[in-house]
């Protein structure tokens, strides 16, 4: 990932200005082509039904979630932590690490002591 | 138009593995080699309800890293999750830090060669836009050379949340020469402050480069690729000129360059394209719920500025005021911290510093790098050293002797004095033995002493050649000129 | 018969904890043909576990108020060595090896665990009909849901198929199907509980908690859970009080604030009429109530539902069919097995969340969606906040409506969310909440009532809730069980 959007602000800003200012409220707040995408960025294989499906329902959520929209919260700070806590820390002390049996006790295919999978396409 | 008349513009987002014992988030060991898959607990393989929870050597050496770097260090720092999906990374996400990194705002000072010979050294500054912290992924073996064309890959999870540091340098560099200086300072640095150990070989060292070009003069940036896969320096320096020559013949015939990232094959000395920018992920940060916000303290803060050494340039900048060192003698003494502490040891015991630093960069690095060892093991230590240069400067052994002792005291790790005792190195100052040798010598080669005499002075050379011989190096030189010249002559 | 009973004659020996834990197990026999309360029966190892609980009380030594007592966990808490599901096929054949910190405690205690019990696939739902493998139904009426997620859990302490059940409450999951299937359950403030071992639908809003016959188990079963874990960077190291020493403390001088907005959507008049009811009771056993305001009630399942989605996208990201769970076979490349196992190991809930939590958190839409309902979970905080500077607790309907017909909603997403309309807030705020008892509607389905209460009341909401209890019991409402048809034992 490069400079420009390790850097936070320009990211937030380049965020900003991507979100749709006001959708009209008749059109449908997610496509089917962004429904595939999403659904690509979380490795979800569906089926054509479930697209359909899925568009429908997912519009009828966000309508409903846009419901949101009429709360000015310009001046509120997000709660991502509701019980307010900081600096939990462990020691660096090394544990015994588990066994390779039980680590690889759930596995689908092991193979030589490691987790096999099929051929990688692309680096990450 | 030629490469000179664009001006190059590069960021290096450099990696480093921390030296904890334990793992990021678990206990786990961190240690580099061990058996795939050995390493490896349930908070470290993401299996379903384990949780996180931090170490505090990790935010420690951050901070430390980031003091280093001349950062600002974050009163309130946070954790977030950078999600996408690859097999060697077993939670889907990686816990690092998004919008409010541990440290800021920091620069490193380079030294960059001399215009020419008289001109003095420069140093520039490049820029550090953040330092964070964040979680190794794991390492996937392919079952052929090449990943594309395996047909399957084995996962090893024992790298897997190693904490890692992440150096995002501004856009300051301005050839593939400074950001190979860059990256080596960084390393310096990194060493000095101890919070990493820096080996590219073993990858807990990793650099990564964006690089455009734009026509000198301009203000806006060109279109950049970022360079995956650099092995070591020389490569940072090797695969950003080829991509800086590559993207200027790409805007010569009129092209764009395409935002993309590139990886560079050593082999060949080329980047190649891995994949373009529109397919790039969508990491979707946000913040991370298992792990409560990091806040530091202006005390802590400043305890860990206090304890850090004093850094790589200023100490070689005290090497050159203080010791009387040539930039390029202070440059190569500072490049481990180790190989400092022993210079100075080493020079506070003796009145002539450039005559150890020559030792140290001369038969000392050598016998390190044939025997594989750091300063930290040698065996032979300053005390050593210095005991040898009285030896010599009381003339008791030749400067080709101490190159032998030398050896031996790296060898064994015994005085010097007990080493030439041993092995009778003592140099032979004793005119009337040295004078039976010389005539012995001249009497076996009239040619050479006949050419001496009739004014060739090259002759002598090989008399003094033939008596160290002789003598294997025993002699000394001084005497054993002198001896030579009288007796050569005496025989007309 | 309640756990502090139990407790009392186990203690005396005039019962043994074998044989409470073969009576529970018959229980199970007899009836969870039709409840389907348990996903895994543990009959072995409950059995273990009772011997040694009755070593234990044999000897005198380590004996706590559960020794002995059998327990039931929803199927998202780790066990090691059993076989843990969170009712997905993606998990159907996970074992971890090891154990929540919860159940470390609860074995620790003496506890006997008699099963893994249903749930909406990852917890998200609220009727236990997303489970992938069967529905629960509730014990009252077969027809209808336990409600959900937890109602695996609460199905089994109706049916006395379990004395005590843990359960995880993420947006009413523990007190929904508390209140529908007649029972208590507590939600413990936000960090009261470890979350090591639970597997995480949404790490923000996540906590677990007891389901128990009355609120005096309800505290037994509290006291063994609470507490600091360093495993958990969220567990909050404070002291735990005496729970059950607070039950009878009364609620002369208790501030009741009954939330107006509460009362306006929808709400089921029986519901209404039963929180009022039990409003009532408090004001006449000497607690003073004032009408508040929590102005922004009505976002409540707007922000949850972004929130939450968007935590859960992340948190069921790992089930890539690389390390554990189901594998789809054949795929070509990793990133269609990853795609197809996901695809194939996740039910329909579960990717509708998965994808809407996705979208929410994307590039474009973050500010719009996710960072918006993380400013108005602020405003919850603030609402309770100021609520809390006038009462000391709150109390409110669990669920705007008596259990629904099984089937009723399963199809409209949107009308199932509406269920956990009246307990998201607590989650958003991170408050302590539970479900108790308020009486039952002509046909005999259980009603529910809600109390809230600032971080780490859970004391005041005990004492509250125990007063009411005690003055329903005095009418006989307490003793009113779900009639089942008994199957006859196998031999």
């Amino acid at each position: 990932m490069g400079d420009q959007e390790r850097n936070p602000g320009a990211a937030a800003a380049a965020k900003e200005a991507a979100v749709p200012a006001e959708a009209p409220a008749a059109a449908s707040r997610i496509s089917a082509a962004e429904v595939e995408h999403v659904a690509r960025l979380a490795r979800l294989e569906l089926s054509p039904e479930e697209k359909v499906r899925f568009t429908t329902q997912l519009n009828a959520i966000l309508e409903a979630v846009d419901k949101l929209k009429a709360l000015d919260t310009a001046q509120v700070e997000p709660t991502a932590y509701a019980v307010p806590m900081q600096n939990v820390f462990r020691p660096d002390q090394v544990r015994p690490s588990w066994p390779r049996e039980k680590i690889l006790q759930n596995a689908p295919e092991p193979q030589d002591g490691y987790f096999r999978v099929p051929r990688i396409m692309e680096e990450e | 138009m030629p490469l000179e008349d664009y001006e190059i513009v590069i960021g290096l987002e450099v990696h480093a593995e921390l030296l904890t014992e334990s793992k990021l988030f678990c206990g786990c060991s961190t240690k580099f080699g061990a058996e795939p898959n050995t390493h490896v607990c349930p908070v470290c393989l993401g299996l379903p309800g384990v949780l996180p929870v931090l170490n505090e050597k990790a935010v420690e050496y951050a901070v430390r890293a980031g003091l280093a770097l001349n950062c600002e260090i974050a009163s309130f720092s946070k954790f977030d999750r950078k999600n996408y999906f690859y097999p060697d990374l077993p939670k889907a996400y990686q816990i690092s830090q998004y919008d409010l990194p541990l440290c800021r705002n920091g620069w490193v000072e380079i030294a960059l060669p001399p215009a020419d010979e008289n001109s003095p050294a420069r140093t520039k500054r490049i820029g550090i836009i953040r330092v964070h912290l964040e979680e190794e992924a794991g390492k996937s073996v392919h079952s052929s050379e090449t990943i594309v064309g395996s047909e399957y890959s084995l996962e090893d999870y024992n790298r897997v949340g190693i904490p890692l540091i992440e150096i995002v340098s501004k856009p300051d560099i301005r050839s593939p020469q400074e950001a190979r200086l860059y990256a080596e300072s960084l390393r310096t640095i990194l060493l000095y402050a101890g919070v990493s150990d820096c080996k590219m070989e073993e990858g807990s060292l990793r650099v990564d480069a964006n690089i455009s070009l734009r026509p000198r003069g301009a203000t806006e940036f060109g279109t950049r690729t970022e360079i995956k896969n650099i092995n070591s320096f020389r490569s940072i320096e090797r695969a950003l000129a080829y991509e800086a020559a590559r993207q200027a013949q790409v805007l010569d015939e009129g092209g764009q360059v395409v935002q993309e990232t590139r990886a560079w094959d050593e082999l060949h000395g080329v980047t190649v394209a891995m994949r373009s920018k529109e397919e790039a992920q969508d990491y979707r940060y946000f913040p991370e719920p298992d792990l409560v916000p990091v806040v530091t303290s202006r005390e802590w803060v400043e305890k860990i500025r206090a304890s850090l050494p004093e850094l790589p340039l200023a100490r070689q900048e005290r090497f050159q005021r203080q010791y009387g060192l040539p930039a390029y003698d202070a440059a190569l003494l500072t490049e481990t911290r180790d190989m400092a502490d022993f210079f100075e040891e080493a020079a506070r015991q003796w009145h002539d510093p450039k005559a150890v630093a020559n030792w140290l960069m001369g038969d000392f690095t050598r016998l390190l790098k044939e025997h594989g060892l750091e300063v930290s093991q040698s065996r032979l230590r300053p005390g050593h050293l210095v005991g040898m240069l009285k030896l010599m400067e009381k003339g008791v052994i030749s400067g080709k002797i101490a190159k032998t002792v030398f050896e031996e005291m790296f060898l064994s790790g015994q005085d010097a004095e007990q080493i030439v005792k041993d092995k009778g190195l003592v140099q032979i100052a004793d005119t009337g033995e040295l004078e039976g040798i010389i005539q012995r010598i001249i009497a076996a080669n009239p040619q050479p002493a006949e050419d001496f005499r009739k004014g060739k002075e090259k002759a002598l050379g090989f008399f003094v050649g033939q008596v160290m011989r002789e003598t294997k190096g025993r002699a000394n030189p001084a005497l054993v000129n002198e001896l030579l010249r009288k007796l050569l002559t005496a025989g007309q | 018969m309640p756990a502090h009973q139990l407790a009392e004659m186990l203690r005396r020996r005039q019962i043994s904890a074998r044989e409470l834990t073969e009576a529970v197990l018959a229980r199970i026999e007899a009836v969870d043909g039709q409840v389907q309360a348990y996903i895994t029966v543990t009959a072995d190892a409950a059995r273990r576990m009772a011997d040694e609980a009755d070593r234990r009380l044999a000897a005198g030594e380590g004996v706590t108020p559960l020794t002995g007592i059998p327990v039931a966990l929803k199927d998202n808490l780790c066990w090691d060595g059993v076989r843990t599901t969170c009712a997905s096929r993606i998990l159907h054949n996970f074992v971890p090896p090891y154990s929540a910190t919860v159940v470390d405690w609860l074995i620790q205690a003496g506890a006997v665990i008699v099963g893994k019990t249903n749930l909406d696939e990852f917890a998200m739902g609220s009727s236990t009909e997303n489970s992938a493998f069967f529905v629960t139904h509730n014990p009252w009426d077969l027809s209808r849901v336990p409600g959900g997620s937890s109602g695996g859990s609460a199905a089994a302490v109706a049916a006395g198929e379990a004395v005590l059940a843990l359960g995880s409450d993420t947006g009413g999951s523990i007190r929904q199907p508390a209140a529908f299937c007649g029972v208590v359950g507590m939600k413990p403030t936000y960090g009261r509980v470890s979350r090591f071992g639970l597997v995480a639908f949404a790490s923000s809003l996540d906590q677990i908690g007891p389901f128990a016959r009355d609120v005096e188990d309800t505290a037994l079963l509290l006291q063994a859970v609470a507490g600091h874990d360093p495993l958990d960077s969220t567990s909050v190291n404070r002291p735990v009080p005496d729970y059950p020493a607070a039950l009878r403390q009364g609620v002369k001088g208790l501030r009741v604030g009954v939330p107006r907005e509460y009362f306006v959507q929808g709400i089921d008049p029986r519901v209404e009429q039963a929180v009022r009811g039990a409003v009532a009771r408090l004001e006449k056993l000497g607690a003073t109530v004032t009408e508040i305001s929590l102005p922004h009630s009505e976002y409540a399942i707007a922000t949850y539902y972004l929130i939450a989605p968007a935590e859960a996208s992340s948190n069921l990201a790992r089930y890539d069919g690389v390390r554990y769970g189901y594998r789809a076979q054949g795929a070509p490349d990793v990133v269609a097995m990853f795609s197809r196992t996901r695809a194939e190991g996740f039910g329909a809930e579960v990717k509708r969340r998965i994808m809407l939590g996705t979208y929410a958190l994307s590039s474009g839409y973050y500010d719009a969606y996710y960072l918006k309902a993380q400013k108005v979970r602020t405003l919850f905080v603030q609402d309770f906040q100021q609520a809390f500077q006038q009462v000391d607790i709150v109390v409110a309907p669990t669920t705007p409506t008596p259990p629904f017909r099984i089937g009723e909603k399963a199809d409209d997403p949107l009308a199932m969310y509406l269920s956990d309309l009246f307990t998201i807030p607590a989650n958003l705020a991170a408050l302590p909440a539970m479900s108790v008892l308020a009486g039952f509607t002509e046909e005999g389905l259980p009603l529910g009532v809600q109390f809230i209460g600032p971080h780490f009341a859970e004391e005041r909401l005990l004492q509250a809730a125990y007063a009411l209890e005690q003055d329903l019991a005095g009418e006989g409402v307490m003793a009113r069980r779900p009639t089942l048809p008994v199957k006859a034992a196998t031999a």
